[in-house]
């Protein structure tokens, strides 16, 4: 107010009261002068008074706001969460500390938004993250691609740099090649904190180098890729806090098995456990076998839900399953290793037994765990599909196959191994207690499997390179009828007759479930469908066909298949366009895409495009029901003779693909 | 088959609720209150939480009454825990969908009640309704004004542009 008081007076003075004594001298310029800057001055200050009492009557105003009932603790974990703490992102919390006063002193006063020790951060803001962490643990990361072409001695500085402040690490993540410096450096980092760490050597100066952990660190999570440790040297008595290890590509010194159970036997808190391409040491599977490693009394790992072994020498696998004891694992995924490789005798005892095979090993484990993801891994085009369905016995399947448990088969066989993974399957879904919306069966690629599954999908066909003989698959009949109510994708992938897979999808039922040469096929009477009836799996329009009788749903089998993929199919495309466009304009499903690749026997030169798919789809989404009328169509790929085919079919081109033409017929061809 | 225990949830303003004591007990809070007084037929009083809210937390509660109990240890400034929290079922999801000053409430009641699943997910709720935002953004959503006086504002501009040009 006292500003305010000042402003008044001034323009009191300005308004001619003071009399002026004499306009023209020097003295009257100058109280003039003065009578300006006062009144300047005062309305500066008022003008700073305002903006401190407009701001506070603003803050108190935020007090008010929903979000400012919780407590600072609880809105600064909040603010956490929103933001990537994967490395510094300092813009981030510059965006965050703008919103108002409150979030800005939050964010600046808080030492947890300022521990990401990121090698990329300049230097300067390196030390302001340093600064404002104050004393608490810091998350070192330091990584690069091996692209970068960063000088070693820039990365031994920030090594160094921080290594300073080593005692306060609790994580510590490195990607980058191995210098001696650099790994005597991490090796000897603070013993009270550092519970994370990871190290991936992308090349080392001397692959004999081998690098050891840090002495008394409390470690929970381990992560080293072909970063060689001296297993001899390692400590198990610092690792009972452990929780995860991962070790992956080790292919110099790579660790025996007996110092993996040693590691095991000392980490009861175990969590993850991940071994990806360990190298086979030459003597250790008969050294082992010969000390009785790959059985004997069970490995007890509580705590274990995730279990990955890929690449990995057999006699691991067989250890690892036959003797882990781990009622909590949720994902067991391993090589698919087939059968006849099994001959290291687990057992002295009787010598005309059958080896052991994968699954057989790992039952204990499947039998014990409530909830499981089985995944296995293998290029198997030769082999059969040895270790999956065999083992696990249609008396098996109900035990293992139940609520709960997603089976995923990730796996490169040839196509009739799919039928075999499909008839047991089919098998396994017989018991009516058993929820089938809780299997996904996929073939090649990333799994797609939903957690928890509601759906099923079946992907047929390959999409490697080395098999190029398949057929289009035949689902067994008792398989196919338990997956039809849940089927929502089918993808067909390489390998595929495309023309074939077309006329799979179109072909009516008894045709294409009966072999008449297999005298062992189940009639389709067995499933209640009449012999004569279509059967059309990508039919989502009930009454859309003659019916026999009966209800939509057992007609049409499929009704909630929603999306087909044809990918890099082979064969006649004008077949597969025209059967789009003919089956699908009218009554079109939620999704179609249709890649094209390996076409150019019939005179189709690729695009080169890295994701040559295409797709139709409809505005309504992949969840709606009922028919759908085609929406959009794209196929970036095609010749000028398919696009002319799909104006001609009353497509129009828009930026977003093909459209049903609802205007004038537009050609730009 | 005998009837499975019940306890009596009194909340702030006077309404009771009869749950099922497994149901009662995700609330930690509720859980180590019958741990140390004992069972019995007194209501539960929980002064900082409304009828209208507990009735949401006990819906939340009803549905995960199977679920297993998060470790009472587990560090939220891990990343694995992070990202379990960041993961929100669909069914939550729905839960969760309400006016903000409903969200606020359960997630102070979820705080008080000790629900750590409930926390996470309201928690994570707000902080993917403040990803990807601008700042003028985030005061639209949540109804707070910019109150920086024009010097704070300044000299912020000043530390972020001395951050971002070096």
């Amino acid at each position: 107010m006292h500003a305010l008081t000042t402003l008044q007076s001034s323009i009191h003075y300005e308004n001619g009261t003071v009399p002026l004594k004499d306009p023209l001298s020097n003295a009257c310029h100058s109280q003039l002068d003065y009578h300006i800057t006062a009144i300047e001055a005062a309305f500066a200050a008022f003008r700073t008074q305002s903006d401190l009492h407009v701001a506070h009557l603003k803050r108190h105003r935020n007090t008010l706001a929903p979000i400012h009932k919780l407590p600072t603790e609880l809105l600064s974990c909040i603010l956490l969460l929103s933001i990537d703490r994967r490395s510094y992102n300092l813009s981030a919390l510059q965006k965050l500390g703008r919103v108002c006063k409150a979030w800005h002193k939050i964010v600046g006063n808080t030492p947890d938004f300022w521990t990401r020790i990121d090698f990329n951060a300049p230097p300067h803001v390196l030390r302001l993250f340093l600064q404002k962490s104050k004393n608490i643990g810091l998350a070192i990361e330091c990584s690069m691609s091996s692209n970068d072409s960063v000088l070693p001695s820039k990365v031994e500085d920030f090594i160094e740099m921080t290594h300073k402040y080593s005692s306060r690490w609790t994580s510590f993540k490195y990607k980058g090649n191995a210098t001696q410096r650099i790994m005597r450096n991490i090796e000897s980092v603070g013993k009270e904190k550092l519970r994370e760490l990871s190290v991936h050597f992308l090349w080392h100066y001397r692959q004999s180098w081998l690098f050891n952990l840090p002495k008394g660190a409390p470690l929970e999570r381990i992560s080293l890729t072909s970063a060689s440790l001296d297993w001899t040297a390692a400590c198990t008595s610092q690792l009972r806090n452990l929780k995860s290890l991962e070790l992956k590509d080790l292919h110099m010194n790579p660790p025996k098995l007996q110092r993996m159970i040693q590691i095991m036997e000392a980490s009861p808190m175990l969590e993850s456990l991940v071994l990806v391409g360990i190298s086979q040491d030459a003597d250790d599977a008969s050294t082992s076998a010969a000390h009785g490693l790959l059985e004997g009394e069970p490995i007890h790992l509580p705590e274990l839900h995730s279990l990955l072994l890929k690449t990995v020498p057999l006699h691991f696998h067989i250890c690892f399953l036959g003797r882990i004891a781990a009622p909590r694992c949720q994902r067991l995924i391993v090589d698919a290793v087939p059968a006849h490789l099994f001959n290291v005798s687990t057992s002295s005892a009787d010598a005309d037994a059958p080896p052991p095979r994968l699954f057989d090993l790992a039952r204990p484990i499947i039998r014990a765990a409530p909830k499981l993801c089985i995944s296995a891994h293998g290029r198997l085009n030769h082999i059969q599909f040895a270790t999956i369905p065999e083992p696990l016995e249609v008396s098996d399947s109900a035990q293992i196959v139940r609520p709960g448990l997603d089976l995923t088969f990730e796996t490169d066989v040839p196509m009739t191994d799919l039928q075999r993974v499909a008839e047991f399957i089919g098998a396994a879904l017989s018991p009516p207690a058993v929820d089938p919306d809780l299997l996904g069966v996929q073939q090649g690629g990333e799994v797609v499997v939903p957690q928890p599954a509601t759906q099923v999908i079946v992907k047929a066909g390959k999409t490697s390179w080395w098999d190029n003989d398949q057929d289009i698959v035949s689902l067994p009949p008792a398989a196919l009828q338990a997956l039809h109510p849940y089927l929502v994708q089918l993808e067909i992938g390489q390998g595929v007759n495309g023309t074939d897979a077309v006329r799979w999808l179109s072909q009516p039922l008894p045709t294409f479930l009966l072999d008449p040469s297999d005298p062992t096929t189940t009639p389709l009477s067995t499933f209640g469908v009449a012999e004569t009836q279509h059967f059309d799996p990508l039919d989502t329009v009930p009454g859309a066909y003659p019916t026999p009788g009966g209800t939509d749903d057992e007609e049409y089998p499929c009704p909630r298949l929603s999306r087909v993929l044809l990918k890099e199919w082979t064969g006649d495309p004008d077949a597969i366009i025209t059967f789009l466009i003919n089956r699908w304009q009218t009554r079109v499903r939620r999704s179609v895409e249709v890649g094209r690749g390996g076409l150019s026997e019939d005179g189709y030169s690729s695009s080169g495009s890295s994701s040559p798919s295409a797709s139709i789809s409809s505005g309504s989404g992949v969840d709606s029901v009922g028919p759908v009328k085609l929406d959009e169509l794209s196929l970036p790929n095609l010749i000028p003779q398919q696009l002319r085919e799909l104006y001609a079919q009353g497509f129009w081109k828009t930026s977003r693909g093909f459209r049903p033409r609802r205007g004038p017929y537009y050609c730009p061809i | 088959m005998s009837a499975a225990p019940q306890v009596t949830l009194e909340s702030s303003d006077g309404e009771k609720f009869k749950v099922d004591k497994e149901v009662a007990e995700r609330s930690v809070l509720i859980k180590n209150m019958i741990e140390d007084v004992g069972e019995s037929d007194n209501p539960i009083p929980l002064p900082n939480v409304n009828a209208s809210v507990l009735k949401k937390v006990l819906e939340y509660c009803e549905h995960h009454r199977g679920d297993p109990l998060p470790a009472a240890d587990a560090d939220p400034s891990n990343d694995d825990n992070r990202k379990r929290a960041t993961e929100i079922s669909d069914w939550d999801q729905k839960f969760i969908q309400v006016d903000q000053e409903m969200l606020f409430e359960i997630i102070l009641a979820a705080n008080y009640m000790d629900i750590k699943p409930l926390l996470d997910v309201g928690c994570k709720t707000v902080a993917n309704m403040i990803k990807g935002k601008t700042p003028e953004e985030i005061r639209k959503l949540f109804n707070i004004v910019n109150d920086f006086t024009p010097e704070e504002e300044a000299q912020i501009k000043k530390e972020n542009e001395w951050a971002e040009d070096r």
